[in-house]
């Protein structure tokens, strides 16, 4: 029985309205208890930030198309080498780090758990090897769906149980936890070289629209009990213009909306908030997505932060990565897998002379700022879309600090400038609010029950930054260095990290979704001559065994039929 | 029901056993496979070629060939050890990558290498998530190195910089360049490897394992870098162990004789 107390720190708990409390919290066995006994190992946390552990809904960390990204930029990795110590393994970085320097610095900068948005239902085995292999934090990954040829199929049809019935059953298969949708239909069209262009374009070969394929998921979402709402990358990603395809988007779940829960998570909103209509004229369609989210509850965003920085960009969304290539000329991998989902990656660099790119950089931050209630909006780079995810630490003092905000604007290029509503708006994140943007908005959301929060019963996964929370937006640059090398990162009771530095190694939990429905999944020959006809691996083979997770926590759910 | 419609063309030095089942074989000349695909690349992107002929082969098939590829709705170009040991080596790889970039601006095409060796594409998936890199990875600086030419095996033993080898599943001594095959014999060799090879026959210790697939659970990756477990069928023979198991207690020994030598 090992047990903990972390003593005098000043307590940001948004779950339990805890703001800036001088307490102490208990551990023992892993998880927060009342009290604990004297002998208990104490931490002094005087003068100092005591936050639940970071949780990230979305970063691109494993799976087969971050790998082809590894593969593709040698050059990414030499400038950027993590050298082993007595504890930790060796490896690199930079914006697409090998799995365990992963593990590593998300543990230095306070971070404990990271949702891995993107995986082809085939290379779910190679998604869940390489989890097992990024320690330090827990896990899970999101199957791509949206254009999954049986639910698409049954969409078509108008089969909405017996679709939830086979979702749960590939949620089980893939040991996924959450319905990602990319570009709906637009991958499908992919697979020919082809696209749609808004959510009422019809998908090839289905017959079926993007507005359908959403709407029977979210259906399909909520009659399973799912823990996280669908998990949305928008048709028209990355064109300008396209701010209209997300408020259609939204829109289009309304009335699916049950009381004050939401029933859709929009990824990376930042990429798909442009006005105007072509690049010269790119504007931030910042305001309108926030009006709207102020006056709806049914949506949760992510931002998608552009960080001024040399990153690789990847993405399923196969046909927005081909006109990035187009739009760079540099390098590019097209990473389709079969019938199921297409891929692309291509390395970006944003650079704040491009009046494109800080255009994109003050989008997000208005976006942030600009939506009222910090519950609905939550920090993410998309990593490594928008910049690798250890820039955490500088986006969290643009939130903070207007200060910090202002010294980089008056460095942009100067067209951004003029058309930013950022020189508007005076809004400060408090701590507080800091806390939910980065981790108890993000376990909410989630559905992690025991995460982003330090009440009795919830995971010891704790963050304690050395910031005074008076000073904090004042002296960014030092809170910036306090983000980036947490004073201690505890994980499930446990000390991993002391002054920035990893002292243990541990390897978090797999989490998945393990539905319980009352209709079986029906296992006709149509379907088992499908996979033999259209997949190279049988329907027998295809759902990942009992066994194959190294530490795999299920999370046992009943669905509604 | 795609399959009456696909089509598949073999451009070889020379006619092999998959050039007969093709639809359609194309001889290239020996060394030349940079210069037909730089005219591909032209004729792609509807140029005109002043000659009658590239690598041996007339300009008028060469067209007839970019009019089967740009009007497919789907191609793969598959290419193997001819394109990347033969002269002009990684440019040629280059090229063909570059071909197939063209082609995207005309319809839909995808390039792949076809791996030799069973399972070599899980060999570099797994290198490259633990340290970014496919191959020739030297940790011996405490992190991870990548300098094909400098830190790739068949390099070091060429110039005989190591003393000491341990091999897995693979054969060196029978693929290896003479230079650099005949510095194995020198120093002290390990092979894990349930088959007789040229490199057990030098090997001073042999460790037989399991095979996986048969004798023990595994995974494999496809050379499209699709996962396949493998399935344990019957017990292996009284005393031998899977690969993992093998390397697992090498290492806790490793870590003993470590400590000990600190202490």
């Amino acid at each position: 029985m090992t047990e903990l107390i972390i003593k005098n720190g000043f307590v940001y708990d948004p779950l339990n309205r805890i703001d800036g409390e001088k307490m102490d919290i208990c551990i023992r066995d892993g998880k927060i208890v009342k009290t604990v006994k004297d002998s208990a190992k104490v931490v002094d946390a005087s003068g100092m930030v005591v936050m639940p552990g970071g949780v990230d809904i979305h970063t691109h960390i494993a799976g087969g198309e971050v790998d082809s990204g590894r593969l593709l930029r040698p050059e990414d990795h030499v400038k950027d080498v993590e050298v082993k110590t007595a504890v930790t393994r060796s490896g690199v970085g930079y914006s697409i780090p090998s799995t365990f320097t992963t593990g590593y610095r998300y543990s230095r900068m306070g971070y404990t758990t990271a949702m891995n948005p993107s995986m082809a239902p085939l290379q779910a085995r190679h998604t869940h090897e390489e989890l097992s292999d990024t320690p330090m934090i827990d896990k899970a990954s999101y199957p791509l769906l949206g254009d999954w040829w049986f639910s698409l199929e049954h969409i078509r049809d108008g089969l909405i149980k017996e679709n939830a019935a086979h979702i749960a059953w590939m949620l089980k298969a893939t040991r996924g936890y959450a319905i990602k949708i990319v570009n709906p239909g637009g991958l499908e069209a992919w697979g020919f070289g082809r696209n749609v262009h808004s959510i009422d374009d019809v998908v090839p070969n289905f017959g079926i629209t993007p507005r359908e394929i959403i709407r029977g998921l979210c259906k399909v979402n909520t009659m399973l009990n799912l823990p996280h709402t669908i998990h949305l990358h928008t048709n028209n990603l990355g064109q300008p213009g396209n701010y209209v395809t997300a408020l259609e988007s939204m829109k289009c779940v309304e009335d699916l909306a049950r009381k004050d829960r939401p029933v859709m998570h929009i990824t990376h909103i930042q990429f798909c908030a442009f006005k105007g209509e072509d690049w010269g004229r790119l504007s931030s369609g910042a305001e309108d997505i926030a009006n709207y989210m102020n006056n709806h509850s049914h949506v949760t965003l992510d931002v998608g932060q552009v960080v001024f920085s040399d990153t690789t960009t990847m993405t399923a969304d196969g046909p927005f990565q081909f006109g990035l290539y187009h739009l760079t000329g540099n390098k590019w991998v097209n990473h389709d897998v079969e019938t199921e989902t297409s891929g692309g990656i291509v390395p970006f660099r944003y650079k704040r002379t491009s009046a494109v790119h800080a255009t994109q950089w003050s989008i997000a931050l208005e976006i942030m700022l600009l939506v009222k209630d910090p519950w609905k909006i939550m920090m993410t780079t998309d990593h490594p879309n928008g910049g690798p995810f250890f820039s955490y630490p500088q986006i969290m003092t643009w939130y903070i600090s207007k200060a910090a905000r202002d010294k980089l604007f008056g460095k942009i290029h100067k067209r951004a400038r003029k058309k930013s509503l950022l020189t508007s708006i005076d809004r400060e994140l408090s701590l507080y609010e800091l806390a939910i943007v980065t981790r108890a908005g993000q376990a909410k959301a989630l559905g992690l029950k025991d995460k982003g929060h330090l009440g009795v019963g919830a995971d010891a996964d704790i963050a304690v930054y050395n910031i005074n929370p008076e000073l904090a937006a004042k002296k960014f640059v030092s809170a910036r260095r306090a983000f980036e090398q947490a004073a201690y990162t505890i994980k499930d009771g446990e000390i991993v990290v002391k002054d920035g530095e990893v002292v243990k190694q541990v390897f978090g939990r797999t989490y998945w979704v393990d539905v319980e429905t009352s209709m079986p999944h029906e296992v006709n020959d149509d379907i088992k001559k499908k996979f033999r006809d259209y997949w190279t691996v049988e329907y027998e083979n295809y759902p990942i065994r009992e066994g194959f997770l190294h530490t795999p926590a299920p999370i046992a759910v009943k669905a509604g039929v | 029901m795609y399959q009456n419609k696909r089509r598949t063309i073999v451009i070889d030095v020379r006619k092999t056993r998959t050039a007969d089942a093709a639809d359609c074989f194309i001889q290239v000349e020996p060394g030349k496979d940079y210069e037909l695909m730089q005219a591909l690349r032209v004729l792609v992107n509807d140029g005109e070629l002043d000659v009658d002929e590239v690598a041996g082969i007339p300009v008028e098939t060469l067209e007839d060939l970019v009019d089967v590829m740009v009007s497919c709705k789907l191609g793969i170009i598959f290419f193997g050890l001819g394109l990347t040991m033969s002269k002009g080596k990684h440019r040629n790889i280059d090229v063909a990558i570059s071909l197939t970039r063209d082609l995207n601006n005309r319809t839909k095409f995808l390039i792949m290498p076809m791996r030799g060796h069973y399972n070599v594409t899980g060999a570099n998936i797994v290198f490259t998530w633990q340290t970014g890199y496919p191959f020739a990875v030297d940790m011996s600086n405490g992190y991870p190195r990548y300098n094909p030419g400098e830190t790739s095996s068949t390099d070091i033993l060429r110039r005989d910089e190591s003393d000491a080898m341990l091999v897995i599943a693979s054969d060196p001594v029978a693929h290896f360049p003479k230079a650099s095959s005949k510095n194995i014999a020198k120093h002290p060799l390990i092979s894990i490897d349930p088959e007789v090879t040229p490199t057990t026959m030098l090997a001073d210790v042999i460790l037989p394992p399991a095979f996986v697939g048969i004798e023990a659970e595994g995974t494999a990756y496809r050379m499209d870098h699709v996962p396949l477990p493998l399935k344990k069928l019957v017990e292996p023979p009284e005393g031998f162990l899977s690969d993992t198991e093998i390397l697992r207690r090498i290492l806790q020994k490793v870590r003993e004789l470590k400590k000990k030598g600190t202490n």
